[in-house]
């Protein structure tokens, strides 16, 4: 806390001493959001992007990264297609993505997918890899069913990696919105931001980062809460 | 077996990418024999190459900029709770804000030449490198260092002996990371102010036929791999005694 109030603080006195244009103290960037009318409904419309990707992405990634995790041809067969798809750097998808879906809202959708696909695929893959073999044994001394294997072991053992996978994949989605946002036709945040640089407008632009960047914590720190309430038992 | 599968993973992939080529026509998806082809003629251009020497060059410099602070930073956040503490929350702030959302601000700071390149660059793998290194700084054993005051070795020493040894494969890790991202942000950096590799791309999405872009694509996957396979064997040379350090993540 002390921590954050003294970097607000140098922000400030940086923000006062530079002239305007180059930098602007963090008062005039926070009034500035409050005297922007289009924030609230920007900020609605950008989540509705992240919403859409992140559900899409998350339904074909954990899945498959389970999939990847427990069976091992599965694993061997895509692994090194997905590992050179990975290497490429997801924004520069974007022309092709334009060539697919055009400017707007399908094609943000579409970098978002991109953005934070492959990161929860890789922790999917390396957590069901890593369940532990002693549970699955007991629970198959004891000739559990195979449904009652799936819902009383699996699952449970699995909860922990899945949450993490959700929670960085979020963070790549957040990220994602905002590229898209930029990058393809302005929009939403992304569009306040450009017209902010555009009339040089240093403290509007200030306050759109700080937005995103509070946007892409609160959802992290939704998750953690969410994961702690969920998983009681692993907590120490 | 595995190497059979993996091949069949790779053939079945490129075999359906080539249909489906096929039938959508180079204007929405070229097939890869088109792209192998498009490839050599891009290869062939001396423009190219020199376009695509200037995307490499800042993320080189930028991703060295980002291991000469990140590392002792990271270093000293692992060692000490007070610069922890002071530097954590805005460590995490930046990890998860996207470089993207701070492109506009960093064109007003540093234009759109070769430094914002750099800084671009600079801003999206030193957080890398940091958390990289302050995990290994955090997790080196205390039984170590006791042992090494046990024998009043002078601080010098205890760094020397036992603290960058311990540090090096996550230094090593923490470099791979941040190298994966400087060259993604070459691109996004580029894109937006459509020089180098990022140009290409734009002047590649203009076209009728996908073939040069795909190529492209190809070439940057090409660069992205065999830098942070470069790196891994380099690890893996350097540090035999923890290899496994950095698989995660």
């Amino acid at each position: 806390m002390l921590s954050v109030a003294a970097g607000l603080a140098l922000w400030e006195v940086i923000g006062r001493l530079t002239p305007p244009v180059v930098f602007a103290p963090f008062s005039a960037a926070a009034s500035s959001l409050l005297h922007t009318a289009a924030l609230p409904g920007a900020i609605v419309q950008s989540l509705a992007t992240l919403a859409t990707g992140f559900a899409i992405s998350a339904i074909v990634a954990i899945p498959l990264g389970f999939a990847m995790g427990r069976v091992w041809w599965v694993r061997e067969m895509f692994h090194p297609v997905l590992t050179g798809l990975y290497a490429i750097p997801p924004v520069a998808f974007i022309p092709f993505l334009i060539v697919w879906f055009g400017l707007f809202v399908e094609s943000r959708v579409a970098i978002v997918v991109i953005m934070s696909f492959f990161e929860m695929l890789t922790i999917a893959s390396t957590g069901a890899a890593n369940i532990d073999r002693r549970l699955l044994d007991v629970a198959r001394s004891f000739s559990a069913p195979r449904h009652r294997m799936l819902t009383a072991v699996l699952i449970p053992a699995s909860l922990p990696f899945l949450f993490t996978a959700l929670r960085v994949g979020l963070v790549r989605a957040v990220a994602g919105t905002i590229t898209g946002e930029l990058l393809l036709s302005p929009a939403n945040l992304g569009k306040l931001l450009l017209d902010s640089a555009a009339r040089f407008n240093t403290a509007g632009i200030l306050g759109i980062v700080a937005t995103v960047a509070l946007l892409g914590l609160c959802v992290q720190q939704g998750l953690l809460w969410l994961e702690r309430h969920v998983l009681r038992w692993e907590r120490p | 077996m595995t190497l059979l599968l993996r091949l069949t993973g790779l053939v079945l992939f490129l075999l359906a990418w080539e249909l489906a080529g096929r039938t959508l026509g180079d204007a929405l998806l070229a097939p890869p024999s088109a792209v192998v082809s498009e490839l050599v003629t891009l290869a062939a251009e001396p423009q190219s190459r020199a376009t695509i020497w200037q995307s490499i060059a800042p993320a080189l410099v930028g991703f060295g900029i980002s291991c000469a602070i990140g590392m002792p930073l990271g270093a000293v956040m692992g060692r000490s709770r007070v610069w922890d503490a002071l530097l954590h929350p805005w460590m995490s702030l930046f990890v998860v804000t996207s470089v993207a959302a701070i492109v506009p601000i960093l064109i007003l700071l540093l234009g759109t030449g070769w430094w914002f390149v750099v800084g671009v660059v600079v801003l999206s793998s030193v957080w890398y490198v940091v958390l990289t290194t302050y995990q290994g700084a955090v997790r080196i054993d205390r039984r170590m260092l006791d042992v090494g005051r046990s024998f009043g070795a002078s601080r010098v020493r205890m760094f020397t002996a036992i603290v960058l040894p311990a540090l090096f494969p996550y230094l090593l890790a923490g470099a791979r990371i941040g190298l994966v991202h400087a060259i993604r942000s070459v691109v996004l950096a580029q894109l937006f102010i459509l020089t180098g590799i990022g140009g290409l791309l734009q002047e590649a999405g203009m076209e009728i036929s996908t073939a040069r872009l795909l190529a492209l694509l190809v070439l940057i996957m090409g660069i992205g791999l065999v830098a942070s396979h470069g790196l891994g064997q380099l690890a893996g040379w350097l540090a035999p005694w923890q290899k496994a350090v950095g698989e995660r993540r």
